[in-house]
């Protein structure tokens, strides 16, 4: 843990997280033994699970930023106010077929890579068998939570970095396919993939633009319901629609087929 | 005068397989769709080459050049069919035909990907001079130097700018300064930034993998296999493009005074020979390219020239505000990729192969 904020001590910001981080996570510490930077797992096959710290972050676009990526502002603070265990990977086709019992749709050559095809309603099943096969509380992020991970601690271009090509697939050069699960160099929560590969549900509803948006961490789930927050960007997308703010959104129904998911867990 | 080809083409998704629904419907001056569409066959070279379908590994990216259109002696492009080839040569020209076919398109042929997606047409692959040649009237150092470009693969091109109707599906708001002028007039003050949420959203909601057009096809695009200042020849008036028709080009017709000093709803005037309405005039038109001063190191591959000066994007085909030179096909602009401007519209590209 102490290698974990070491690297986020670069400005005062990176220290406030980081001390809110340790603060609060005594008590859950105690309660379940998870420490922040805990990997863990609740079965065999299910995804591999990082405990990721409560902490303080700007959420969005900067105002300073030059304009455009408007859907992204403003710029707001988020208290994440309780730690959450976070995916350290997108869903692999593997960890699929043990948990829904079926193959995801699509090439089946790598079992590593991670699932695609994956609407938000399937993600939701998954999360749903999931939480049912280990009994615990699996559920999508929050596009909170997402972002929170993916910038752990810093402000960066992407997640994990500003040099695009050591962190993620992107359509440079993923040669037109996803590819292996945890390939590209982690962020500081140890998290991969968080920029590429495959898009990423979360659990909030569409709203273009964060004016009115929770500020606690919790999921944003009014307004434009219909579609829901996919963030992080793929194999089949240019770098620039990788950022680490950049949004997008989608029917619940909607099967993109770069479209993946990465399952959050509560931690008691 | 209106020319619209095919423009009920209306591709919907149904699952993962897109079915072409719809038929044909010619409207306006058919004698002039005929005549277009005879031209444009002449003109043109046939499907992109040897190339795995989307969303593939890229494969024999060389063997590309024997499909290109081809310059006789004087100058012309002579189409593969009249040419003496080899027979492997030909063959590699079907084959790339058929590969098209089998994703579902026809050269030329316009199609949609949704009700609120702008009309596309398939672009042929060929080779072409990007840039004024040093005679051309008007021209400009950013033209310069003239440079052989080959675009590898048939891509997509907006058969129109997109309209702010278009606009307004995808972004819930209109920003045109000329909103009154309707949901078929071109989208303006956008910026390149603005421009890249849209794709985004356009990507998204189809699947498909929509961008600007890189600079060179633009232009490639725009030319539509002519090698004069303007794809209507070396001449161009107020009945073929939306510009400042106080201004008049190297002396071609004396002024016609006519000037509408707004934007048109897209498509008012004749499409070039590769289908394309307004390639002239009517909005400027972002491209995917950072801005440099000239030609001096550019892609020769149809590639976006993507170093440099990044902040500055490039802008092509003039608007309803400038005179005749800034119209011409190898006319060059830029603007902040964060400044809306006035004026500043686009035109959608989609890769079709890898």
């Amino acid at each position: 843990m102490s290698v974990l904020y070491s690297l986020g001590m670069r400005c005062s910001l990176h220290a406030f997280v980081g001390a809110m981080a340790m603060a609060l996570n005594v008590l859950a510490a105690h309660a379940d033994d998870l420490r922040p930077g805990q990997v863990f797992q609740d079965c065999d096959e299910c995804p591999e699970m990082v405990v990721i710290p409560a902490g303080i972050f700007e959420m969005g676009t900067p105002a300073s930023a030059e304009p455009g990526n408007d859907s992204a502002r403003p710029l707001h603070t988020v208290s994440i106010m309780k730690a959450f265990a976070l995916g350290k990977t997108e869903v692999t086709k593997r960890q699929w077929r043990a948990v829904m019992g079926v193959n995801p749709i699509g090439s089946l050559v790598c079992d590593d890579c991670p699932a695609e095809n994956l609407s938000w309603n399937a993600a939701q099943e998954f999360v749903r068998r999931l939480s049912v096969k280990t009994g615990k509380q699996y559920r999508l992020p929050s596009e909170a939570e997402w972002e929170y991970a993916c910038r752990a601690g810093a402000q960066q271009e992407y997640c994990g970095g500003d040099d695009v090509d050591s962190v993620a697939w992107h359509e440079g050069n993923s040669s037109g396919g996803a590819h292996s699960v945890a390939g590209k160099q982690a962020n500081a929560f140890g998290l991969h993939d968080m920029s590429g590969n495959v898009w990423e549900w979360t659990a909030d509803c569409w709203n273009n633009g964060y004016n009115g948006a929770p500020s606690d961490g919790s999921a944003w789930i009014s307004g434009g319901c219909s579609s829901r927050v996919i963030r992080g960007g793929s194999w089949y997308y240019k770098s620039r629609y990788l950022g680490a703010s950049v949004r997008a959104g989608s029917g619940v129904d909607d099967r993109g087929n770069n479209d993946g998911v990465r399952v959050a867990r509560s931690l008691p | 005068m209106m020319a619209s080809l095919a423009a009920d083409t209306v591709r919907e998704p149904q699952g993962d397989v897109y079915h072409t629904i719809g038929a044909r419907n010619l409207q306006g001056g058919v004698l002039h769709i005929v005549c277009a569409l005879a031209c444009a066959l002449a003109a043109l070279a046939f499907a992109g080459p040897g190339f795995a379908a989307d969303r593939k590994p890229q494969a024999g990216r060389k063997q590309v050049e024997a499909e290109q259109v081809r310059a006789d002696d004087a100058g012309r492009r002579v189409p593969l069919e009249q040419r003496q080839v080899e027979g492997t040569e030909r063959q590699r020209a079907e084959s790339g035909r058929q590969r098209l076919k089998a994703l579902g398109y026809e050269l030329l042929k316009p199609f949609r990907d949704c009700l609120d997606c702008p009309e596309m047409v398939v672009i042929p692959s060929g080779d072409f001079e990007m840039g004024s040649p040093a005679g051309e009237v008007g021209r400009y150092g950013t033209e310069a130097p003239q440079h052989r470009v080959t675009i590898a693969a048939a891509f997509a091109l907006g058969k129109t700018e997109v309209t702010q109707g278009q606009w307004r599906a995808l972004m819930g708001h209109n920003p045109s300064y000329f909103s009154r002028c309707g949901e078929e007039c071109p989208v303006e003050q956008v910026s390149w930034n603005d421009v890249q949420e849209y794709l985004l959203r356009l990507s998204r909601k189809t699947g498909q993998r929509y961008r600007l057009p890189t600079e060179a096809e633009w232009e490639y695009a725009a030319r539509a296999g002519t090698t004069t200042p303007f794809n209507t020849g070396n001449c161009i008036d107020t009945d073929q493009a939306n510009y400042d028709g106080n201004f008049d080009y190297n002396f071609c017709r004396g002024m016609k005074r006519n000037y509408v000093q707004r934007t048109t709803p897209v498509g008012s005037f004749a499409a070039n020979s590769f289908a394309l309405h307004d390639m002239h005039g009517n909005v400027w038109e972002w491209v995917e390219d950072c801005w440099h001063d000239d030609y001096v190191g550019a892609p020769s591959d149809g590639s976006a020239w993507s170093n440099g000066p990044c902040e500055k994007r490039v802008l092509r085909g003039g608007s309803w505000k400038v005179e005749p030179r800034s119209l011409r096909s190898a006319e060059r602009n830029w603007e902040w990729a964060h400044d809306p401007g006035n004026g500043h519209g686009f035109r959608v590209a989609r890769t079709i192969f890898w």
